[in-house]
C-alpha cells in the first residue's frame, strides 16, 4: 500500500495530465454521441403562446389561440406527408375524446405544410379526430412555434404560457408528464 | 418641333435612367437578401443555408426574408426574429456573446494553454540540464586531451 502510494508520488505531473486527458477525450466525445445532434431546444417553453387564427380543415370558421387560451390546451401539428404521424394518430383521437370528456382542457390540430385534399383523406383512411384542425399552409405559424420536426406537440397552460413540447410520436408517458405541467387532469 | 423632338428624347432618357436605377436597387436588395439568407441555418435539414436549401421551411424563411427587407427591417431585427424562434442554432455561425462564445474562445484558450504547458516543460528542461552541467565533475586530462585531439 505505502509502495503505491510513493510510486504515485514519483509519478511526474505530466504523466498525471496525459493520463486524465486520455480518459477524459473519449468520455467527452461518447457523452456527444448519445445526443441528437438535430435537436433544437425550443426558445417558447416558458413564454406566451405565438398567436395564430387559421381556417379549419373542414367546415367552416377559425381555430384561434385567443379564443383558446384560458383554459390549458394542446397543440398538435401534423400532415398527411409525415410517417411517424400515422403512429401517433390513435393516441390522438384517443386524447381528444379524453380531453372532450373530463373537459379540463382542449385540443386542437395543425395542419401544417399540407394540401387541404390530402389532409381529408388522410383523416378519412386513418381516422377523423375529435377536435378541429386549422390549416397552415405555407408553415408561418409553424415557424412562429420554432417547429423543425414533425410532428410536434405543444402542452400550454390556461395564462397561454407553452409549458412543455414533445418533438416526434406522442407517447401515454409524454401525455401524462405534460398534462400535468399545464394543470390538466389526464 | 425641335423643340419637341428634343423633349420627347430629354423624358426617354430620364425613363430609362429610372428603369436603370430600380434594377441597380433591385440588384442590391437581392445582395443583401443572400447575404442574410447565407447566414441562417434551415432548421430542417443537416447543416445548409436557407439559401441552397430546397425544403418548404427553408424556401418560407427565404419569402419572410424579402418580405421583412421590403418593409426595411435590419439585419440584426431579421436575424433576431428567427432567433426568437429557433434560438442560436437558427446561425450557422454561434453568436460570439453567451454560451456561443465559449466555441470561438475555446481554440485561443486551447492554444494558449499547449503553449503555456510547453514553454514550462522547455524552462523545466533547460533548468535540469544546467544544474546537470554545474553538477558535473571536472573534465579529467584524458577529456581534454581528447578534446584537443579532436580540435586539431
Amino acid at each position: 500500500m505505502t509502495a503505491l502510494a510513493a510510486k504515485m508520488r514519483d509519478t511526474p505531473r505530466w504523466k498525471w495530465l496525459l493520463g486524465g486527458a486520455v480518459v477524459a477525450i473519449p468520455l467527452l466525445l461518447g457523452i456527444g454521441l448519445t445526443k441528437d445532434p438535430s435537436f433544437i431546444p425550443s426558445m417558447i417553453v416558458g413564454h406566451e403562446i405565438p398567436a395564430f387564427e387559421l381556417s379549419k380543415l373542414s367546415g367552416e370558421g377559425q381555430v384561434a389561440s385567443s379564443v383558446l387560451v384560458g383554459k390549458p390546451f394542446v397543440v398538435n401539428f401534423w400532415a398527411s406527408w409525415c410517417v411517424s404521424c400515422r403512429e401517433e394518430h390513435p393516441i390522438l383521437i384517443a386524447l381528444g375524446e379524453q380531453a372532450a370528456h373530463s373537459g379540463s382542457f382542449t385540443m386542437v390540430g395543425i395542419n401544417y405544410r399540407d394540401g387541404r385534399s390530402a389532409a381529408l383523406s388522410y383523416l378519412d383512411r386513418h381516422g377523423r379526430f375529435p377536435y378541429p384542425s386549422g390549416v397552415d399552409g405555407r408553415g408561418r405559424t409553424g415557424i412562429d412555434f420554432g417547429v423543425y420536426g414533425m410532428p410536434e406537440t405543444y402542452f400550454v397552460d390556461a395564462g397561454g404560457i407553452v409549458r412543455a413540447r414533445h418533438v416526434g410520436p406522442l407517447t401515454r408517458e409524454a401525455i401524462v408528464k405534460n398534462l400535468a405541467l399545464i394543470g390538466a387532469q389526464p | 418641333m425641335t423643340r419637341l423632338f428634343a423633349m420627347l428624347i430629354a423624358s426617354l432618357l430620364l425613363a430609362v435612367a429610372a428603369q436603370a436605377a430600380s434594377f441597380r436597387t433591385e440588384a442590391e436588395q437581392e445582395t443583401t437578401v443572400r447575404a442574410i439568407a447565407a447566414k441562417l441555418r434551415c432548421p430542417v435539414c443537416q447543416s445548409e443555408n436557407i439559401l441552397d436549401s430546397q425544403s418548404g421551411t427553408a424556401k418560407e424563411m427565404m419569402t419572410i426574408l424579402r418580405e421583412q427587407l421590403a418593409q426595411g427591417r435590419s439585419e440584426a431585427e431579421i436575424v433576431e426574429f428567427f432567433r426568437s424562434r429557433y434560438g442560436d442554432y437558427v446561425m450557422l455561425s454561434p453568436p460570439a456573446s453567451g454560451y456561443g462564445g465559449l466555441v470561438w474562445a475555446a481554440p485561443l484558450l486551447l492554444l494558449l494553454a499547449g503553449g503555456g504547458a510547453y514553454l514550462l516543460l522547455l524552462r523545466r528542461s533547460t533548468r535540469a540540464s544546467g544544474a546537470l552541467d554545474a553538477a558535473a565533475p571536472e573534465r579529467s586530462p584524458l577529456t581534454e586531451q581528447h578534446l584537443k585531439g579532436l580540435e586539431l
